[in-house]
């Protein structure tokens, strides 16, 4: 998997975030992405090969595996990895749409400094404001979401060892066993803590953004 | 390698920010830990399972028994130990660029206030507010002319924790390897457990290069606790000779010849790790920084000081002592701002003051923020 479109794209971002918006992403990129392809990867994978099932009865292995992993844990990160980091790209879009606004006025005569307009900062209010705090609402929520996915799928975070499984065609209730459980499980709850961190960070930066605003308004008022 | 590229990016960012020692540590790690796990452990240990044979037909067995004598595999665990003491160096780096951060909203602040200033005509205010701006450059550890951060301050402190923390972790890690493996692999594993059906034998695949590489990785992990504990050493002893230097020197006589010479030093000192703290302030003592978190009231002393100087030699005493160490930095400052003059007997009161000041040591790290 490339990941490094991912860090192109977010790496542009990450100029117009927030301190903590920044910190997300840094434990994004390194505690998870980086854990995921140097160390996850290798962990699972040989997860079917060397799942093991005490039976000679030819396909009930594969219907075995089948059964007990409909989604190898490998690829539910990526997709949570890739759903959690798709909200910044709303951001993304409209700092874009936003430039594009202001070259727009300024080849319609406007006065504006070409120069700064490329490397202008731009601050997180007004339209985009909502932009970003919906886009950090949407993260949690996927975080969250997965979360209970990765729970509701596996029983629980904690990889078995032995499984029994009665599928068709296996003639009767064999037990099969699991490679690696508890390296696994190792990584699963890993993995799993630094989703909690990140969810905490979101939700840090979520309540800064609105505290700054209330804020804003209450001087505006007074 | 390409895989290590995002730990890899972040890390050649601290490599630019940080001290000597730290760029060897830095440099070891990269290659001695980074390059090696991704190019010859991985490698070496990619078969470890498939290639890890029992002695028996039991299905499962040879699961059960590599999951027993392995629970996490040594390529994973020195991963895990690499960017757990990588960890604290982004810390200290995410310090240090909020530091620049609000060292530019500093300038930008600053520019804004002078452009006002010039409208409004107020030249002789306008150069001690220059002056000032110089000062706080200085103190808040970013050097404009090589673009490096200066270790001080509240920087200093988050890079000597950044380096006590990874020195803990190592020494965790080395703990760890050895309470899960003890130091070397045996060739041959007893294993007794379900559904094992008796105690079988298990073979593990390349004992003796996977030897040779767990004491490599044991011996890079040992030289890099001794790098980290040389740089605390040698930040401490930097911190202790200042301390006694100033202490030292706080007694009379050498305070305008050395403020000459010392800004050459220092400047020379300047790209080569750890703070030398002489090159903070023109003077020994580093504790000016506390009137100047107090914008108004240098503001107003400053006023007071070029009134003072048109007025002839008041000496204000409450106010005196205050002004000079205002000022102390100026004949350091760089030309585009005139350094006001100075009496001659200021350094001797300067220096009676210093000593005073240092009670107020605590309002540094206030002169990082903005």
């Amino acid at each position: 998997m490339d990941w490094g479109t991912l860090q192109a794209v977010l790496g542009g971002v990450n100029k117009h975030s927030t301190s903590i918006g920044k910190i997300w992403l840094t434990v994004l990129f390194i505690f998870r992405i980086m854990i995921l392809v140097v160390a996850a990867e290798r962990v699972w994978g040989d997860e079917q090969q060397d799942f093991v099932c005490n039976t000679l009865q030819p396909g009930c292995r594969n219907v075995c595996y089948d059964h007990f992993f409909p989604i190898s844990h490998i690829r539910l990160w990526a997709l949570q990895l890739i759903f959690v980091s798709t909200p910044a790209l709303l951001v993304a879009m409209h700092v874009a749409y936003t430039r594009h606004e202001k070259k727009r006025r300024f080849r319609n005569g406007e006065k504006i400094d070409i120069e700064e307009l490329k490397n202008e900062k731009i601050h997180i209010r007004g339209p985009l404001w909502w932009t970003y705090t919906s886009s950090i609402f949407f993260r949690i929520i996927f975080e969250a979401v997965f979360m209970y996915v990765f729970y509701y799928m596996y029983d629980g975070y904690q990889m078995p060892r032995l499984v029994k499984c009665d599928a068709w065609p296996c003639p009767n209730t064999v037990d099969c066993f699991v490679s690696r459980p508890t390296e696994k499980t190792t990584f699963t709850i890993f993995m799993l803590a630094v989703s909690g961190i990140c969810m905490m960070l979101n939700l840090a930066e979520l309540c800064y953004l609105v505290i700054k605003i209330c804020m804003k308004e209450c001087r505006k008022t007074t | 390698m390409g895989e290590w590229s995002f730990l890899g990016d972040f890390l050649e960012k601290v490599h630019k920010h940080s001290t000597v020692v730290g760029k060897v540590w830095l440099t070891v790690l990269f290659i001695f830990r980074m390059l090696v796990l991704g190019t010859a452990a991985e490698s070496s240990w990619g078969d470890e399972q498939s290639d890890f044979m029992c002695d028996t037909q039991q299905p499962g067995c040879e699961n059960v028994c590599y999951d027993k004598a392995f629970p996490i595999s040594h390529v994973r665990f020195w991963v895990l130990q690499i960017i757990f003491v990588s960890t604290p160096s982004l810390v200290y780096m995410g310090h240090a660029m909020h530091t620049v951060r609000m060292e530019e909203k500093r300038k930008m602040k600053e520019a804004e206030l002078e452009a006002q200033e010039k409208k409004n005509g107020g030249d002789t205010y306008y150069q001690q507010k220059c002056s000032m701006a110089e000062k706080e450059a200085k103190l808040s550890g970013w050097d404009e002319a090589g673009g490096q951060i200066i270790l001080r301050g509240s920087l200093l402190n988050t890079y000597v924790y950044s380096i006590l923390i990874r020195t803990a972790m190592e020494v965790a890690f080395i703990v760890g390897q050895y309470v899960l493996y003890g130091i070397f692999l045996e060739t041959l594993y007893i294993c007794q457990r379900a559904p094992c059906p008796h105690p079988v034998n298990c073979y593990v695949s390349r004992p003796t290069e996977k030897n040779v590489f767990i004491v490599f990785m044991l011996a890079v992990a040992v030289l890099s606790l001794f790098l980290s504990l040389a740089e605390l050493y040698h930040l401490g002893w930097k911190k202790a000779k200042e301390r006694c230097s100033r202490s030292y020197k706080a007694s009379p006589s050498t305070a305008p010849g050395r403020l000459e010479s010392a800004p050459q030093a220092e400047r020379a000192q300047m790209y080569t790790p750890p703070p030398d703290f002489n090159q903070c302030l023109s003077s020994p003592n580093g504790k000016f920084i506390s009137p100047f978190s107090n914008k108004m009231a240098s503001q107003q002393n400053t006023a007071n000081f070029a009134t003072e100087r048109v007025h002839g030699q008041e000496d204000a005493a409450g106010e005196g002592p205050f002004i000079k160490s205002s000022y102390v930095e100026s004949p350091e400052v760089a030309s585009e701002c005139a350094a006001p003059a100075f009496p001659e007997n200021y350094f001797n009161e300067k220096r009676r003051f210093s000593k005073a000041s240092r009670a107020s040591s605590k309002a540094r790290s206030d002169d990082l923020s903005v």
